[in-house]
This record gives C-alpha cells, sequence and structure tokens, in this order.
C-alpha cells in the first residue's frame, strides 16, 4: 500500500540553524510509527514540517501523496483537515471550555447540527475517559486531563492519520499505559495510521510497529520495523534501546583538558 | 598572592587551599591586579598545584581568567592541582571546544542592510496580514463554506465597543468641558461668546472625537488583542488552530477586524455628542448663552461633511488599531516577557500611526478642500 506520509531529503530548521539534515522515511498506513531519539534531535522540528507548520529549507513532505507545501495555503489547510495533531502542551484554547475545544473542528468543518456536534463530542471524550469535564476550562485540567482533551480534540474529525508529540510524557505509568492502548485500539479499531513521538521504551515495545531513528545532528540513524530496530547492529539503535547513556557530546572537553591546551 | 616567577620571568598566581563561591570573590581581584601589571608576550602561570577544594565558581574563575589574559595577548600555563577533589571537578565540567571560525563581526553596511531587510520583512507581514483579513472578510460574507463567526463579531462588538462606552462618554464630556472652559475665557474679551459653539461643534467631529476614542481603543481593545493573540502563539494555540485547518487569520483576526469597523465610528459619535454636551454646560452656566442661541448657532456651523471626516477617520483608526495589535501579537517572541512586549509596542505604536494618520488626514482634507 501507498505510503501516507513521504518525507523525501528533508532539510529543515529555524533561520540560519539547520536542525534536520537529509532524513527520509514513508509512514505506512494502520500502522504505528514511533519517532525516536535523544532530545534536541529535532523530533518536534520534523513533526511541525509534516503537519506544514515550518517549510522545508530543501526536500519534500507529502502527505496522501501530496506536496503540503506547493499548494496554496486552503488546499493544504483541507488535505491537514484528514491529519490530527496532539500537541505536547495539548495547546487547548484556553478561553474554550473542553467542550468547545473539541467542537471547534466540527463547528468550523461540518455542516452539522449543534445537538450532533454535542454527541460527537461526547463520544469523543468517553474515548479518552474524560466525559465528566466537558464544562471546564484547560486552566482547570491536570496534566494529563490536559492531554487527553488535546486528543479527543484531534480525534474529532475521525482523521485517517493522527500524530502524537510525546503523548505520555510527564504522566504517571497507569495513565501512559492506559494513552498506549488506546492508540493501539484507534489503529486497530478505528483504522488509524499513527505517528508517535516518544522516549519511553516500554511504550514503544507496547504499540510500535516501525521504528524512526534520528540522531543529536539531526539526520536518520534507523528506519524499519521494531523488530529491525531491536536487532539493528548500529551502535546509536543499540544504546538507544538497551538504556544506556549517550556519550558525551563529541564537541566540548573537559575543562581540565582546555585550561592545560596552549593556546 | 602573585608573584614574580625568578625562573621565567613570569607572574604567578598560587591559588592554594579553597577555589569556591566563598573565596573566588578575593582571587578575583588578585587576578584583577595581575591583568593590571602584564604586558602583552609576558608570561601568567595560574598554579593551582595546592588546590585542594574546588566548585563550579572556581571552575568558572579559571576559565575567566584564561579568556582575559589570552585578550591581553599573554601566554598562559596552568599547573594543575595534584588529584583530589579539584582534579576531579575540573574533569566533570565540561565546555565546548573553541569554534575554529568565529562570526565575523556585522560592519555597518551589513547592518544596514539586516535592519533594511527585517524592516522589509515587517512590511510584507502586514501587508500579508490585510490582505488576509480582508480576503477572509469578504469570502466569508458570501461563502457557506467558510462564513464569518458572526456570533464572535458580535462577542467582539461588545467588548471593543460597549464596554468602552462608559470611559470614552465620561472623558469626551471631560474633555469638552475644558476645551470649552479654555476657549470661553478667551471669546469673552472678544464678545465672541456665541462662537463656542462653532469651535466645539468642528473640533469634536473632526478630530477631537475620532481621535480621543482611538487612542483609547488602542488602549484598551488593542492592548487586549495584542495580548490575547501573542498569548496563544506562545502556548502553542495558533499552531493548533492552522493544524485543524482552521486559519488563525479567519479564527482571530476577522471577527476583531469587523467588531472594530462596526463599533469604532459608533463610538466616535457619542464621543463627539458628549463633547459637544460639555461645552454646551459651559456655553450655558459660565457664559450664559441660551439654549437656542448654542442649537442655532452648532447646526449653522457644522455640516455633514465634518461629521463624515470624523467618522472616514474613525474606521480608518480601527483598522490601525486592529492590525498593529494583531501583526505585533502574531510576531512575538520569547514567554511572558514576549508577551508584555508585543502588548506595549501595539499600544505605543497604533497611538503613533493613529497620530499620523490624522496628521495626514488633516492635510488631505484640508488641501482637498
Amino acid at each position: 500500500m501507498d505510503a501516507v506520509i513521504e518525507v523525501k531529503n528533508l532539510f529543515a530548521g529555524y533561520n540560519d540553524d539547520l536542525v534536520l539534515k537529509a532524513v527520509s522515511f514513508d509512514v505506512k498506513p494502520l500502522r504505528i510509527t514511533t519517532i525516536v531519539g535523544p532530545s534536541g534531535c529535532g523530533k518536534s522540528t520534523l513533526f511541525k514540517s509534516i503537519i506544514g507548520l515550518l517549510p522545508p529549507k530543501e526536500g519534500k513532505v507529502l502527505v496522501f501523496g501530496k506536496d503540503i507545501y506547493s499548494m496554496d495555503e486552503e488546499k493544504r489547510l483541507e488535505v491537514m483537515q484528514k491529519v490530527g495533531f496532539l500537541f505536547q502542551g495539548g495547546a487547548l484554547l484556553n478561553s474554550l471550555t473542553v467542550l468547545e475545544n473539541v467542537a471547534l473542528p466540527l463547528r468550523e468543518h461540518t455542516k452539522l447540527s449543534n445537538s450532533i456536534i454535542e454527541e460527537i463530542v461526547r463520544l469523543k471524550l468517553e474515548l479518552v475517559g474524560l466525559s465528566d469535564a466537558w464544562h471546564l476550562l484547560p486552566g482547570e485540567l491536570s496534566g494529563g486531563m490536559r492531554k487527553r482533551a488535546a486528543l479527543a480534540r484531534a480525534l474529532a474529525l475521525d482523521p485517517e492519520v493522527l500524530l502524537c508529540d510525546e503523548p505520555s510524557a510527564g504522566l504517571d505509568p497507569q495513565t501512559a499505559a492506559g494513552l498506549d492502548t488506546l492508540l493501539l485500539e484507534l489503529r486497530d479499531l478505528l483504522k488509524m495510521t499513527i505517528v508517535v513521538v516518544t522516549h519511553e521504551i516500554p511504550s514503544i515495545q507496547k504499540i510500535a510497529d516501525d521504528v524512526i531513528m534520528l540522531s543529536v545532528g539531526g539526520t536518520l540513524v534507523f528506519s524499519g520495523t521494531l523488530d529491525e530496530a531491536k536487532r539493528a547492529e548500529r551502535e546509536e539503535v543499540k544504546a538507544f534501546f538497551a538504556r544506556m547513556p549517550g556519550e558525551a557530546s563529541k564537541d566540548s572537553v573537559p575543562v581540565a583538558k582546555f585550561l592545560l591546551a596552549a593556546e | 598572592m602573585p608573584k614574580t616567577d625568578p625562573n621565567s620571568g613570569g607572574v604567578r598566581l598560587e591559588c592554594g587551599g579553597e577555589l569556591t563561591f566563598s573565596t573566588v570573590s578575593a582571587w578575583e581581584r588578585e587576578a584583577q591586579q595581575i591583568l593590571k601589571q602584564v604586558k602583552a608576550g609576558d608570561r601568567v602561570i595560574l598554579d593551582l598545584s595546592g588546590c585542594e577544594k574546588m566548585d563550579s565558581a572556581g571552575v568558572a574563575f579559571c576559565l575567566n581568567l584564561k579568556r582575559r589574559i589570552a585578550q591581553k595577548d599573554c601566554l598562559f600555563e596552568v599547573l594543575p592541582p595534584k588529584g583530589g577533589q579539584a582534579s576531579e571537578v575540573l574533569q566533570v565540567f565540561r565546555i565546548k571546544k573553541p569554534k575554529a571560525v568565529e562570526k565575523e563581526k556585522e560592519g555597518f553596511l551589513e547592518r544596514a542592510g539586516s535592519l533594511a531587510y527585517a524592516f522589509a520583512n515587517a512590511c510584507l507581514e502586514m501587508l500579508t496580514l490585510f490582505v488576509d483579513t480582508l480576503y477572509y472578510t469578504v469570502k466569508g460574507a458570501f461563502s457557506k463554506k467558510t462564513p464569518v463567526r458572526w456570533a464572535h463579531v458580535v462577542e467582539q462588538m461588545v467588548r471593543i465597543g460597549l464596554e468602552s462606552l462608559g470611559i470614552i462618554a465620561l472623558l469626551s464630556f471631560l474633555v469638552g468641558l475644558t476645551v470649552a472652559l479654555q476657549s470661553a475665557y478667551q471669546l469673552r474679551r472678544f464678545g465672541a461668546n456665541i462662537y463656542i459653539a462653532d469651535l466645539l461643534g468642528v473640533a469634536m467631529t473632526r478630530e477631537m472625537g475620532p481621535l480621543m476614542t482611538a487612542i483609547l481603543v488602542a488602549g484598551r481593545s488593542g492592548a487586549s488583542i495584542a495580548a490575547e493573540i501573542s498569548t496563544m502563539v506562545i502556548t502553542e494555540e495558533v499552531d493548533a488552530l492552522r493544524t485543524m485547518g482552521i486559519h488563525p487569520v479567519r479564527f482571530l483576526v476577522v471577527p476583531r477586524f469587523l467588531g472594530a469597523t462596526i463599533m469604532q465610528p459608533l463610538l466616535t459619535v457619542t464621543s463627539d455628542l458628549l463633547g459637544i454636551m460639555g461645552g454646551f454646560v459651559i456655553a450655558v452656566f459660565y457664559l450664559g448663552l441660551g439654549i437656542n442661541a448654542f442649537t442655532k448657532e452648532l447646526i449653522e456651523a457644522l455640516f455633514i461633511k465634518d461629521l463624515l471626516t470624523g467618522l472616514v477617520k474613525s474606521v480608518a483608526f480601527a483598522w490601525i488599531i486592529v492590525f498593529v495589535a494583531a501583526f505585533r501579537g502574531f510576531r512575538v517572541r520569547g514567554g511572558a516577557e514576549g508577551v508584555g512586549l508585543a502588548t506595549t509596542a501595539s499600544v505605543v505604536q497604533a497611538i503613533f500611526m493613529v497620530i499620523a494618520a490624522d496628521a495626514f488626514f488633516s492635510l488631505l482634507f484640508y488641501f482637498g478642500d
């Protein structure tokens, strides 16, 4: 089957800083792809490029086979309606209640009546286990609840693809495990393609079909199935799954060495 | 203590004992003295062989000394600690290798160039915002797919218009009263009392009404628009809108734009009326004019054109306020501080542009007559 998202030779970054260098991979349909890598390796930047927020400096991002940066903004917004995105911090609109937040995409993009929309919102909130909090404002929610509300909003339009930026970061292990189960259900029952940025090895073991790994310099280290990743020979991949501490950055030296070095 | 080294002719700083948060300030003073003494080419030795205890302040002191001595073109040598905690600390802390190519300092031309580029970029962004807003407003008025969110427009009309009404009415009344009182004193000397009606009518409708309203709305609603949008940018809410396929300009700017465009002229008319009423009080009670005389003179002095001039201005001011606030909001950088800066910049820039535009309009209408 054709890839849902294709990233081709992507170079991306902010101003003069290049964060991602020559990254290429495919996201296959109906699978859960996890993107892993050390902090600061450009995972969030990669997501921003995929969802149309950061134009690449070079290379292409194809979503459903279409280059999202060569189409005009309105067409792009249309394509993006089929993609749900869960922000790391939730990014709920703070002036709207949970219900209004989840209803927002439905109100903007469908002609459904208010009562149907509220029904859908209730379904989605129940799905993420948040049906009692519909009337609260985001400021009144705990971190985990906020994330689940944001997930409900990302799922509002039954997207074909769901992207999650560190969904379980800052959550207790039980809630995190619940979220993993939910992602599996979404893939199997609602036939979604899911891409997840995560650091949690137990979570990767449980949900990942495919793994994409980035290195500190923003280059692609590995792309393949979870089994292939576990058997991979590359040091960085092995070290990640064995939870070994990363090497000290190569461009820094101990102070002692610096002081003793002659000018 | 700094010592002169008889063997090498260099200066030696013996840092024995502790080099920690509590002692580094004292060593700093010693280092200062050395830095004053040495000349280019001299040798400076930092002797840490007697140092037993060091913390991050000590490490920072050593690094800083090395850098400052390098700036004086002196030779720097370190005698490392003889094992122990100090030597471990120097291994634990790491620093980035100095970059081989230092970024060249920007020359005057480069600086002027990058400033001009940034300015052109900002102008382009503002223009894009303006065009996007007009596009989504016109499109929203006719399209069924992405209609204008009228409920939000009404909400903004209440926030921008209705909630400002009280303060604008009160201030306009007081300003009308003050202007009338100041003028009355002069007019009285010439026995030209009746002209207070002409003066107030024209001044309020053409200048004071639109300008005062705009300044108040810029401070009140402009600031709130800038703060709201910039906070939403920082908390990624604006990005979230984009990922949901909702254009932020359509969602955030259009309702505020329409709200301000509708309410600003109404506020201005209120301000005109209340300002004239303020003057009327002075005219009647201080100058002793009759109610009928004042009204008759006012109607004769005021032309529809005066009123329209004020209203045209008020719409232009509303646009300036909304666009400057939205522009500042979307351009925010950083966290809470960024929001503060965006809000301040929005108010200052909006007031400046309103007054500049007012001057422009005055010239236009004056010479256009």
